[in-house]
């Protein structure tokens, strides 16, 4: 027998404003379509509807009864952004879930006991057709409840053999877990609006049932169901059914996103970076924290802003490794605004985090410690807000004949091996000399005598050359046309400052250039 | 048949006979700082007393062109082989791939930081970010080897970086080379190795051909070290090729092998 779970937002659009800001928790707060003032309230949040303000009144009327009413004007944006966390909280709890409605979203609970009641020995047979245990189901419900709270909703849950069931038990609140066989019992005393038949198709059924003298579901379980669907049609035999706690719409499981969104739209225009910031940062915890209870990491970011001209910017900011480091994450994206400022005053903002998996790692005792991935791609990212993605990372030499040319890839190595690689051994006192790079390559002054250089002036020198070897001519890259391709005469000069220099002249300008200092 | 190492029953702390496991440490050893990292050059690892040491600032200072980037290549080389994972934070985007890989360093475990040559803030928060990007990786842990290129600073490091670049270095384990032209962390560095000299080798395969460059001879000493053998002196050759043995130096007749090649 399956068990349902169903995680329930009881106001959405309060519930997303809240999300989005946490400062309104407690206090009096209603929401409208519109901000005028004759525009009528569609949700208050229930500090409001104890001082007396209902959905339907204007605004007006509601500020008459409490002056200092906030009203917002509702954001559709926040409220997918707000179930889409929903989605994350019941997905990091059971890998099936279906998205119903934008409030509630459906667990498969079928093999959960034993995660969040280890110490409860299971029934292999109970085990074996998925059903958990009472004491189980409170725990995971309790643990629903937690895990939305960390992504700033507070939600009911409920627990049934069905979709329906589970959903009717999370509409009374808080946590509810309906025990296997007792469907009937629980639905026979709640009232008929419970299944909000005002929003169905057919409001009339409400009016009929209600001239019927039928008050609550178990009333209508008692019904024949064949009269009852030969007056009311099909959707009074559902009713019926639903009442009787039988099974209807099946459980469809969805597939899992891998990009993880939050949009927030203002009633005002920013124009300055530092309050985008403050703007920013909030989203990204919330992107975060869904993240975490996915145990992903994030990856590159989109970014979208809506502008007051009416126009969309549009940007991509590449992280070079993964993390779930939001001072790192916000320092990418400040700079890449900073870089290119949006054309006008942001009035809507949207963040879309591409998830990656964390890269997992064993440590061996046999081999050396090395940084532990999921620190290591921290740093990563922290370095890349520090010093610029494009000094970060693994530099290698490109596959060409200009000395200067190298590639940055992303640093990620591999677990050492076992048995080290051999080098080979020492041959005395002997190393290999290497270059430090100058890039780019310094410009310098060369006075020649009858060819060969014979005292060298640049930025940084002015010595007399002691020692020449060269030169030795590198050409290349004639696919490029004449005037670009490669062509230059290496020469290793010691000079009389006591270092040794490779410096090469430009064969197409004449100039010469120093790019590297033997050291 | 190989030997396989024995350990008696009945004295099982005879440390004589527990088998070597690197990286495996016992007890005491854990909090112990003598750990080195050799360069796999004798007269080198002689004058430090076994090579770099771990969990505490190292110092190489010299002009430029001495020789500090080959011996610097030279103890990354064996942190990587021995799997290693090492980085190198780099003030004036100096490293070189090429012949880093040339030196024998496998650049897959080298994290190149490469600092910024300016920022708006000045050049006092562009010293900010470097050491703050120093500080960064060594907290990170795990790293072998952090090489800290200053490039051609002259001034110390504050009191204060210093004595917390030494104190993270501590706690990761982490051997920390600092490469500069002068000392940069005074007291808080256990071992300072100074390269005095180094002198240019030009040879010629025969009369007519071409001038070649060889390498450098280098001469060190170590300047400073807080667990014993200061003044002890080196001797290396750093070579372009160092498959090929080059002649060694007459000083009767330096004209022969090693000349002006003008």
């Amino acid at each position: 027998m399956s068990r349902i779970a169903c995680i329930l937002i009881p106001d959405l659009p309060i519930a997303a404003m809240l999300r989005s800001y946490p400062e309104l928790r407690e206090r009096p707060l209603a929401l409208s379509a519109n901000p005028a003032p004759h525009a009528e309230l569609i949700a208050v949040s229930p500090e409001a509807a104890a001082a007396g303000v209902r959905v339907g009144m204007t605004a007006a009327q509601a500020r008459a009864i409490v002056p200092e009413l906030p009203i917002a004007r509702r954001s559709p944006p926040a409220e997918r952004s707000a179930f889409e966390a929903l989605l994350d909280a019941a997905e990091s709890v059971s890998p099936l879930v279906e998205a119903g409605a934008p409030d509630r979203a459906w667990l498969d609970l079928g093999g959960l006991a034993r995660l969040f009641n280890p110490a409860q020995p299971v029934d292999p047979d109970q085990a074996l057709d998925g059903s958990a245990s009472g004491g189980a189901e409170t725990a995971l419900a309790a643990e629903l409840i937690g895990r939305a709270r960390r992504v700033g909703l507070e939600v009911a849950v409920g627990i049934g053999a069905s979709k329906e069931v589970a959903y009717l038990a999370a509409r009374c609140g808080g946590m509810r877990v309906i025990a296997p066989g007792m469907e009937r019992d629980f639905l026979a005393w709640l009232p008929l609006e419970v299944l909000d038949l005002e929003r169905a198709p057919g409001r009339d059924l409400e009016q009929t049932l209600a001239r019927w003298g039928i008050r609550r579901l178990g009333d209508l379980a008692r019904l024949d169901p064949r009269a009852v669907a030969s007056r009311l049609g099909a959707a009074g035999l559902e009713l019926v059914r639903l009442a009787r706690g039988e099974r209807l719409a099946p459980f469809v499981p969805r597939r899992q996103d891998e990009t993880f969104s939050e949009k927030l739209e203002l009633e005002y225009g920013v124009e300055h970076l530092e309050p985008l910031g403050f703007l920013i940062r909030p989203m990204l915890e919330r992107t975060v924290d869904r993240l975490g209870l996915r145990g992903l990491v994030a990856g590159d970011i989109s970014l979208e802003f809506g502008l007051a001209d009416r126009s969309r910017d549009q940007r991509r900011v590449a992280i070079a490794a993964a993390t779930l480091d939001v001072r790192a994450l916000l320092t990418l994206i400040m700079l890449n605004i900073e870089t290119a400022p949006p054309a006008a005053a942001v009035e809507a903002i949207a963040i879309s985090v591409e998830a990656r998996a964390p890269r997992p790692a064993q440590s061996d005792l046999f081999t050396p410690p090395t940084p532990v991935p999921g620190r290591l791609e921290t740093t990563l990212a922290r370095l890349a807000a520090l010093c610029g993605p494009d000094r970060v990372g693994m530099l290698g030499p490109q596959d060409s004949w200009r000395p200067e040319a190298v590639h940055l890839q992303a640093f990620a190595p591999a677990p050492p091996a076992a048995v080290a690689a051999q080098l080979p051994p020492p041959a005395g006192n002997l190393t290999r000399l290497t270059i430090r790079a100058i890039r780019p390559a310094e410009e310098i002054e060369v006075l020649c005598d009858r060819g060969t250089p014979e005292f060298v002036r640049g930025q940084r020198l002015a010595a007399r050359v002691v020692s020449i070897a060269g030169p030795w001519r590198r050409e290349g890259e004639w696919w490029h046309g004449a005037e670009r391709a490669l062509a230059r005469d290496y020469y290793d000069l010691a000079l009389g400052d006591g270092a040794v220099y490779r410096a090469f002249c430009d064969r197409h300008s004449g100039r010469w250039f120093v790019d590297g200092i033997y050291d | 048949m190989a030997a396989t190492p024995q350990v008696r029953a009945e004295s099982p702390l005879d440390s004589a006979q527990v088998p070597e496991i690197p990286y495996v440490f016992r007890g005491r050893e854990l909090t112990r700082k003598t750990h080195r990292l050799s360069s796999g050059l004798p007269s080198v690892d002689d004058a430090l007393g076994g090579g770099l040491v771990r969990g505490r600032i190292n110092e190489i200072v010299g002009r430029a062109g001495v020789g500090k980037t080959s011996l610097a290549a030279a103890f990354l080389a064996r942190a990587t082989a021995d799997g290693e994972v090492a980085a190198w934070i780099d003030s004036a985007a100096a490293f070189d791939p090429s012949s880093m890989r040339a030196a024998g360093v496998d650049l897959a475990r080298v994290l190149w930081v490469g600092c910024p040559g300016s920022h708006p803030g000045g050049a006092r928060q562009l010293e900010k970010n470097f050491l703050k990007a120093a500080e960064l990786v060594l907290e990170t842990g795990g790293f072998g080897l952090i090489v800290v290129d200053f490039g051609d600073r002259t001034l110390p490091l504050m009191t204060s970086a210093a004595l917390r670049m030494a104190r993270r270095a501590e706690r990761t384990s982490t051997a920390m080379l600092i490469l500069a032209a002068h000392r940069m962390c005074a007291t808080f560095a256990a071992l300072t190795l100074n390269l005095i000299h180094s002198e240019a080798r030009f040879s010629r395969p025969s009369r007519l051909a071409p001038a070649l460059f060889d390498g450098c001879a280098i001469d060190a000493r170590v300047a400073r070290n807080k667990l014993g053998g200061a003044g002890r002196a080196a001797t290396w050759q750093a070579q372009i090729d160092p498959g090929i043995v080059a002649p060694a130096p007459s000083p009767a007749s330096p004209q022969t092998k090693y000349f002006d090649a003008r």
